[in-house]
């Protein structure tokens, strides 16, 4: 039995049969035949429906019991080269241009295996950061329509396109977020797999890049805990075939200050425990060591925007962002100019004084009926 | 040997798999969708190696009974119907002798299943066919064949 509270009982069957082992696999499988129903199944199981046929076809379950499986794998096969083919065009075009791509998530597990074995919803990939606007504007005057939600995004990490054919694409200028610094997708660009996508040579995201992704964009709550999640992860650790990294994926967790998101995620994980996950993943979350400032920072980012920060916090976050721009080891020495050119100071001097009136904003917004019983009272 | 051709995929226009002995080949220039299984799967597969048909005729008496003795023109008019989908390229083997083609493997199999005439199913709008639900608008048989109730 599995205890995940972000999992349904009938998510949790499917898995179990879809990347369980052997007998696990086909008790599974019988479970969810006598409780549930193909019918009523939601999106988020669906998604697991074509690996689950070629994980029960490996395991010699009847075809004839499998027929509407093996129907959902064809369609999505079949609905994948639609995409990609729309992908490989779009790609070329980018390379035509000298813009090179790196795929990310759905479009880079496909790039690798079977064609049909998840649902590509939409193809995702990076660009230099320096070829966004490049990359964007290829895409605009192709027909490609931005998505009306990136519209005020324009200085996030992303924007989202669709064709007129319903193809819909991400365009990325960082793996990780916008705050994450250039060395970060540097590493990426070099560790990069070479693949190819009907017939056109592709760059794509390291497994251990792809597992690091995956981690950190549940564990900051920038995408939704779903079992296509969970088998996305298990499908990357158990291909990877030795090609993980974990020191490198340890290095980059603790140098970004993503120890905690890591950690989360990998809890969840954890509670899936018939699985047999690799040592090494639950003994990354083990070995991991976590600084004050990611934990201040941390808290900050659950809390969310709207919530007022404190000095610590403010302090703390600034800090996280520094390390990451300067990467490891940090040098103290470089955290005011680095807070120099964040406030946009002309000099460092300055920073005292600017440092003093943002804290008195903050005690002021926070604590504004005492700093005005204070003014009254005459001790400010 | 003279005139004899080697045939190939054709690619890019044509995207296919081979699973569990049925052959699916979607040809994206003009939309269509085709389904091929048993000998008829097993031909398409040895296009990859770069079979000719001599081969392929082998290929077939070495793992099926009941192959029929005019076997060599039944897959040429198969490979002549399937050239003229645009499915497949035929080329003349001279042409072929400097690119890489391993050929179809002939040994004897131990157990060899009935010959059954190889059939095409093809569908001309894969852009409808993609709106079928693959779980309540199909067949017990699964996509891409309708079930009656929604006019496929």
């Amino acid at each position: 039995m599995i205890t995940c509270p972000e999992l349904s009982h009938e998510q949790e069957v499917l898995l179990r049969a879809t990347l369980g082992h052997g007998h696990v696999a086909i008790d599974a499988w019988r479970e969810w035949q006598q409780r549930f129903d193909l019918a009523t199944l939601d999106a988020n199981g669906y998604a697991l429906l074509p690996q689950l046929y070629l994980r029960l076809r490996q395991l010699d379950v009847p075809q004839a019991s499998l027929a509407k499986l093996r129907g959902i794998y064809r369609h999505t096969w079949c609905q994948n080269q639609v995409v990609m083919t729309r992908m490989a065009g779009a790609l070329s075009l980018l390379e035509e241009r000298g813009i090179r791509s790196l795929l990310l998530d759905g479009a880079a597990i496909m790039a690798t295996r079977p064609s049909g074995l998840l649902p590509l919803e939409k193809f995702e990939f990076l660009v230099p950061g320096i070829r966004f606007a490049d990359a964007t504007a290829v895409f605009r005057r192709e027909g490609w329509a931005q998505h009306a939600d990136s519209e005020g995004q324009r200085l996030a990490h992303a924007i989202s396109f669709s064709h007129s054919d319903g193809t819909m694409c991400a365009i990325y200028r960082s793996v990780l977020s916008e705050s994450t610094p250039s060395w970060a997708d540097d590493d990426c660009w070099r560790h990069a797999v070479a693949s190819a996508i009907q017939d056109l040579p592709v760059s794509v995201l390291s497994p251990t890049d792809q597992v690091l992704r995956l981690l950190v964009e549940v564990g900051m709550g920038c995408h939704p805990f779903t079992p296509r999640w969970v088998a996305d992860i298990w499908t990357l650790l158990t291909d990877a075939d030795g090609s993980m990294d974990w020191e490198r994926l340890r290095a980059k967790c603790a140098t970004l200050h993503l120890t905690l998101p890591v950690k989360r995620s990998l809890a969840m994980l954890q509670a899936l425990s018939v699985f047999r996950w690799p040592s090494e993943l639950l003994d990354v979350a083990a070995t991991m060591g976590t600084t004050w400032a990611e934990r201040r920072e941390d808290e900050q980012r659950l809390r969310g925007p709207a919530q007022k920060r404190g000095v610590a916090s403010a302090v703390a976050e600034h800090w996280c962002q520094y390390k990451r721009v300067v990467g490891e080891p940090g040098r103290i020495a470089g955290f005011p100019r680095y807070l120099r050119e964040t406030w946009k100071l002309p000099s460092v001097w300055l920073l005292p004084v600017t440092a003093m009136g943002k804290w008195r904003q903050l005690v002021g917004t926070k604590k504004g009926r005492t700093v005005k019983w204070r003014v009254r009272s005459g001790i400010e | 040997m003279a005139g004899e051709k080697w045939y190939r995929v054709n690619k890019p226009s044509v995207i296919e798999e081979v699973l569990d002995g049925e052959a699916v080949i979607v040809n994206l220039t003009t939309g269509s969708y085709y389904s091929t299984e048993q000998s008829g799967a097993m031909i398409w597969g040895l296009f990859g190696q770069g079979a000719t048909v001599p081969e392929i005729v082998a290929h077939l008496r070495a793992h099926h009974t009941g192959v029929p003795n005019d076997v060599d023109g039944l897959v040429k008019r198969w490979l002549d119907f399937l050239e003229s989908e645009s499915l497949i390229v035929g080329e003349p083997l001279a042409a072929a002798a400097t690119q890489s083609r391993t050929g179809a493997p002939t040994q004897e199999m131990e157990t060899k299943t009935p010959f059954v005439e190889p059939k095409l199913e093809k569908y001309t709008d894969m852009a409808d066919l993609l709106l079928l639900d693959p779980i309540h608008d199909v067949q017990e048989t699964g996509w891409p064949r309708a079930s009656e109730n929604t006019g496929g």
